[in-house]
């Protein structure tokens, strides 16, 4: 569950942007409109992925970044260090998502797609009995299966699995994306795959 | 049913597909047209973290916003003759335990080491046991039911122990028993029984009852159920009747009969609740600046709506100096 290794290049890349963000959240503090455009633009699919991972739908999740960046734009002034800026945002996001989720009630929404009403499509590749012909289909029922399993994960598993396997964020800023020590983070990962392999099994 | 197990490819390629890769093209274009909007709405004065924690570009406007509530609370002095401070919710004075770690067995850092420390409303946090260079975890602080023993965990690589020391008034002070755990490395999580006499903790799913002596018990009335170890976003108050739960800027108190009640703060992320002794009230951490630097302690009373600042802008430095959120232990008042 390791992040890929950077080249110089881009972890350059990477440091110069960091630099320019800190000027920009250092602006957006100060109440400059423009800048907080800016950071914000950059981030706004991350944020979606976000909150959509959390709520498992567009119109929820458009709504928790509506709120996430009310409560963004109000509390930059408190927010010390602007190269936390991305934690910090995320984790507005991800509470944003919670409350939205909260207030919504316990009832679960699973898109069609997912209530098996596919599996006349599905079912003869997951009924294959040669584990080794791993072929184009395979792959795709494959991560169908995986998509299909991840929907019946609880919520912070997903947040979890999102941060860590489509965004790449480190182990450490996931932490603090969702108010956790590090140790914590970790070991919720670890739970989260399990989950996902085990809601895999569940499928078979 | 199959063992099934995905790699860390699988599961980024399965997930990339199936999680949307941008927002929706209008959605992008009505959240983005919501930060005009948005940029709009910054209050004047955030309510309370921007008087306590002033941003040092913003001290030279809180130095004339004092002087003009000065003239204000003057000038109101002047034309009614009287007026009224409300003053802070005292907590009681019982000490908080907390610890900078929890212990994830093989997951966490082994060579950084944890801490326990003290603090009390209106004092400064005191190191009560040390991490030795790294080489030892201290964690999961709990404080005896009648508050007169603090226990906690303790992990080394030469092994593991239930260190049991006296408390009082004054603190935390000689060791009364330490007890040998099987194993090295990561320190239990050790909670008392309703009489004081005995110590529970969990290896791996198993809940393991010691008494004082080492002796080991099996689990009986009054020893913590699996529910006291549970993790969650709910912490239940000590006699069981509500939990509580802090999400962004709101803590909600749940009663088992569905109803809650949600008090609102100018307080995110980076807080997590812990119940005093007698129920009354909660304990929450803010992150403050959100970056593992610092932190200030809240007391809040749930019945009464009221509260007050334990200890406010300790410097941590970094993460490893953190309190533990869900790792606070309140000490009943002891004489």
């Amino acid at each position: 569950m390791s992040n890929p290794p950077q080249s110089v290049e881009t972890a350059a890349t990477t440091l110069a942007q960091a630099s320019a963000d800190e000027g920009l959240v250092r602006q957006a503090r100060l109440g400059d409109v423009g800048s907080f455009d800016i950071l914000v633009t950059g981030r706004l699919d991350r944020c979606y992925r976000l909150a959509w991972s959390i709520l498992l739908n567009d119109s929820d999740a458009a709504d928790a970044i509506q709120d996430a960046l009310l409560s963004a734009w109000k509390q930059l002034p408190r927010l010390r260090d602007p190269s936390a800026f991305d934690a910090w945002l995320n984790r507005i996001v991800a509470n944003s998502a919670r409350m939205a989720r909260r207030s919504r009630g316990r009832v679960r929404e699973i898109p069609v797609a997912s209530l098996g009403l596919d599996d006349t499509e599905t079912a003869p590749h997951t009924r294959r009995e040669d584990q080794f012909a791993h072929t184009d289909a395979d792959r795709l029922a494959e991560r169908d299966s995986i998509g299909r399993a991840f929907d019946r994960l609880r919520a912070e598993e997903r947040a979890i699995l999102a941060l860590h396997y489509v965004d790449e964020r480190p182990v450490a800023e996931i932490a603090r994306t969702l108010s956790i020590p590090t140790g914590t983070a970790k070991w919720r990962l670890h739970v989260a795959r399990r989950a996902l392999e085990r809601a895999m099994e569940a499928e078979a | 049913m199959n063992d099934r197990r995905l790699t860390d490819a699988q599961i980024a390629s399965a997930l990339r597909a199936h999680l949307p890769a941008a927002a929706p093209v209008e959605t992008r274009r009505i959240l983005l047209s919501a930060v005009e909007v948005t940029a709009q709405q910054r209050p004047l004065l955030p309510v309370f973290g921007w008087l306590s924690n002033p941003p040092i570009d913003r001290r030279r406007s809180m130095v004339l916003l004092v002087v003009l509530l000065l003239a204000a609370l003057l000038a109101g002095l002047v034309a009614s003759g009287t007026w009224r401070v409300i003053k802070p919710h005292h907590i009681g004075n019982g000490w908080i335990a907390y610890s900078t770690d929890r212990p994830q067995p093989g997951l966490t850092d082994a060579t950084t080491g944890s801490d326990i420390y003290l603090v009390r409303e209106g004092g400064l946090p005191t190191l009560i046991a040390g991490r030795d260079g790294g080489a030892t975890r201290n964690a999961c602080p709990s404080f005896s039911p009648d508050g007169t023993k603090l226990a906690y965990g303790v992990g080394s690589a030469s092994g593991r122990w239930i260190v049991v020391r006296e408390a009082n008034a004054d603190g935390v002070n000689r060791e009364i028993t330490r007890i040998t755990v099987p194993g090295d490395g990561w320190p239990v999580c050790v909670r008392w029984s309703a009489d004081g006499a005995r110590l529970a903790y969990l290896e791996g799913e198993a809940e393991v009852v010691r008494r004082l002596d080492g002796s080991t018990s099996t689990p009986s009335p009054g020893d913590p159920g699996p529910a006291v170890f549970a993790t969650g976003p709910d912490v239940r108050s000590p006699s069981g009747d509500r939990t509580v739960e802090f999400i962004c800027g709101e803590l909600i108190v749940k009663r088992p009969d569905g109803t809650d009640t949600r008090f609102y703060f100018d307080v995110c992320p980076g807080s997590f609740a812990g119940w005093s002794p007698d129920g009354t009230t909660i304990l929450f951490l803010e992150d403050v600046g959100g970056y593992d630097q610092e932190f200030t302690m809240h007391a809040f009373d749930v019945d009464r709506g009221v509260g007050s600042v334990v200890v406010s802008a300790v410097k941590a430095n970094s993460s490893r100096s953190m309190p533990d959120w869900r790792d606070l232990s309140w000490q009943q008042v002891v004489s």
